[in-house]
């Protein structure tokens, strides 16, 4: 049922509490990348959609620290020192990331809010390139 | 079958763990071709990149890095060897800014004609404790000298020398009753140095506990010398100061082999100007003076008035040789007293130690006229050139060098909206 509900939600229109409520299959649905991490920055969800676009299974990533272990192309001022910083975060950010060693253009979505431990990126890979 | 897709996993798992290796490697990888166009780069090349490029993106490492590296571009296209590196360790010094990094270190390899590797890591600590080695090195270096060059007394608590030994004769030729009771105002060549220099030196001294510095010296025979003058703190035991020890070296022979060198560190590649690195650390001291002696300071940012299309329309070279003319014609109408720098691409930054606001906006009023009266002559026929510049002066309150660096850019910002080939106050 929570599957089926959210998969039709954009990478714009997703709220925090609805990946918050999701379950593994319902954020595998979605269309664009989800990584979920807690406060300790311990990578806590890794969508299918993530897992397949930088080549890595969710079995290497889920456990890790974020920043310093999975994604260290983010670990800057511009991503991880927001989700320091701020207390309630949701932002879209344009950024490159290096997936598969590619420059790859994407749309960042920080999300952060002071209601709940875990904290979500969303990543949408722009349309042409 | 079972046996085909085991291979077939263990190649897929091997290529997963081959990947997560590059995602976790220390060093920052790219590569690219020879203009700069980027195919392949890893995680921390990004983390990196991202904050230096801001909007320039990083599709091509040269335009990534031009405001901070423009020299990269010229290395590479003057590298005339089919293959081997093209520079090894070459730092790359970044806008000084809270805790991010601020010095990186580049190598380049041409792998081939139309491949190059680059890395790029950050070495910001590592400069930070090289810079305290060298005063470290320099403090024995002071001592372990043979006594032929240099001589050791000490000042009381005024700065005034209270001691003398045969050494201070042997290397300044004064005698004990020509030095005792003078400042070190009495070794300094005076044509070369200023009369703030020797309480300047003090106040650092009793700031840092010891400071060393380059003077030109001048026996009392008219000898001029380089010397090295490291002054340090002598305390009482309740921590007052006391007095201070000297030692006065004369470098001038490693002055001379040394000079080359200093300006191949200190210069831009291209134009002569005042390179990044050097810049920063010219304009903190400038500043530190400033604030100490309660002088004025300015900073111009000069930016060339749509540089971007000389470039696409009359190639890189035409654009470098426009740099040089502006750097030398700018030069042409300032004092010998400021500082021209590139701080990169197209942008420019003037110093101009002791000068309040009018007074920089006349200077870069004068800039501005002599580069927009010259045109330069391109393989695509006579081109001139504009340029905007922005203005920030010291005021009363306490200001960093980037503060100032970043109101003078808001004004040159202003001068570029309000039709270029102006010039603003900030």
């Amino acid at each position: 049922m929570t599957t089926h509900f959210i998969s039709t939600e954009s990478f714009e229109s997703m709220s925090f509490d609805k990946l918050a409520a999701a379950d593994d299959r319902g954020l595998d649905a979605l269309e664009f990348g989800v990584i979920g991490f807690i406060r300790s920055y311990v990578v806590t969800h890794y969508n299918a959609v993530e897992s397949a676009s930088a080549g890595l299974s969710p079995s290497r990533v889920i456990g890790r620290h974020l920043f310093e272990e999975v994604a260290p192309c983010m670990n800057n001022f511009m991503v991880a020192q927001r989700f320091e910083e701020e207390a309630e975060l949701d932002e879209v950010v344009p950024y490159v990331l290096t997936l598969r060693m590619r420059p790859t253009p994407v749309q960042l979505r920080l999300l952060k809010s002071s209601h709940s431990e875990t904290r979500f990126l969303l990543v949408e890979r722009k349309g042409n390139k | 079958m079972s046996s085909l897709t085991a291979i077939e996993e263990s190649r897929e798992g091997e290529h997963e763990a081959l990947l997560s290796f590059m995602y976790l490697s220390p060093i920052g990888i790219i590569r690219s071709s020879l203009a700069g166009e980027v195919d392949m780069l890893n995680p921390l090349a990004v983390q990196l990149l991202m904050p230096v490029a801001g909007p320039l993106g990083i599709d091509n490492i040269f335009d990534s890095l031009t405001n901070v590296a423009p020299e990269l571009r010229n290395l590479v296209s003057s590298f005339a060897a089919e293959r081997g590196p093209v520079c090894e360790g070459h730092r790359i010094v970044l806008t000084p800014s809270g805790d991010r990094p601020t010095v990186l270190s580049c190598n380049i390899i041409k792998v081939s004609s139309c491949t190059l590797m680059t890395t790029l890591s950050d070495i910001s600590r590592q400069v930070e404790a090289e810079r305290r080695a060298r005063q470290h090195e320099s403090w024995l270096a002071g001592i372990y000298t043979s006594v032929n060059d240099f001589t050791f007394f000490t000042l009381d608590a005024s700065g005034r020398v209270d001691s003398w030994n045969e050494s201070v004769q042997q290397l300044t030729g004064f005698a004990a009753d020509e030095v005792l009771g003078h400042t070190l105002d009495r070794f300094y060549a005076q044509d070369s140095v200023d009369p703030y220099c020797c309480p300047e030196h003090i106040a650092l001294t009793r700031e840092e506990g010891w400071h060393v510095q380059e003077f030109w010296c001048r026996s009392r025979e008219g000898r001029r010398y380089a010397a090295q003058i490291l002054i340090a703190v002598s305390r009482e035991d309740n921590g007052e100061i006391a007095g201070y020890s000297v030692v006065i070296r004369d470098v001038s022979e490693r002055k001379i082999s040394g000079d080359e060198l200093t300006r191949l560190l200190t210069t831009d590649h291209l134009t002569g100007a005042v390179n990044r690195a050097h810049f920063f650390k010219l304009a903190e001291k400038e500043l530190a003076r400033a604030n100490r002696l309660g002088k004025p300071l300015s900073f111009v940012m000069i930016d060339a008035d749509h540089f971007k299309q000389v470039n696409d329309t009359a190639g890189h070279q035409a654009g470098d040789h426009i740099l040089t003319q502006i750097v030398q014609r700018a030069k042409s109408s300032l004092r010998s007293i400021d500082v021209l720098a590139r701080l990169g691409g197209e942008e420019f930054c003037l110093m101009l130690p002791g000068t309040p606001a009018e007074g920089a906006f006349q200077i870069a009023e004068r800039v501005r006229l002599a580069i927009r009266d010259a045109s330069v002559e391109t393989a695509h026929g006579q081109i001139s050139v504009t340029v905007s510049a922005g203005i920030a002066s010291l005021s009363g309150e306490e200001s960093s060098v980037s503060d100032l660096l970043g109101a003078a850019d808001r004004a040159l910002y202003a001068a570029k909206t309000s039709g270029r080939d102006c010039v603003k106050l900030a």
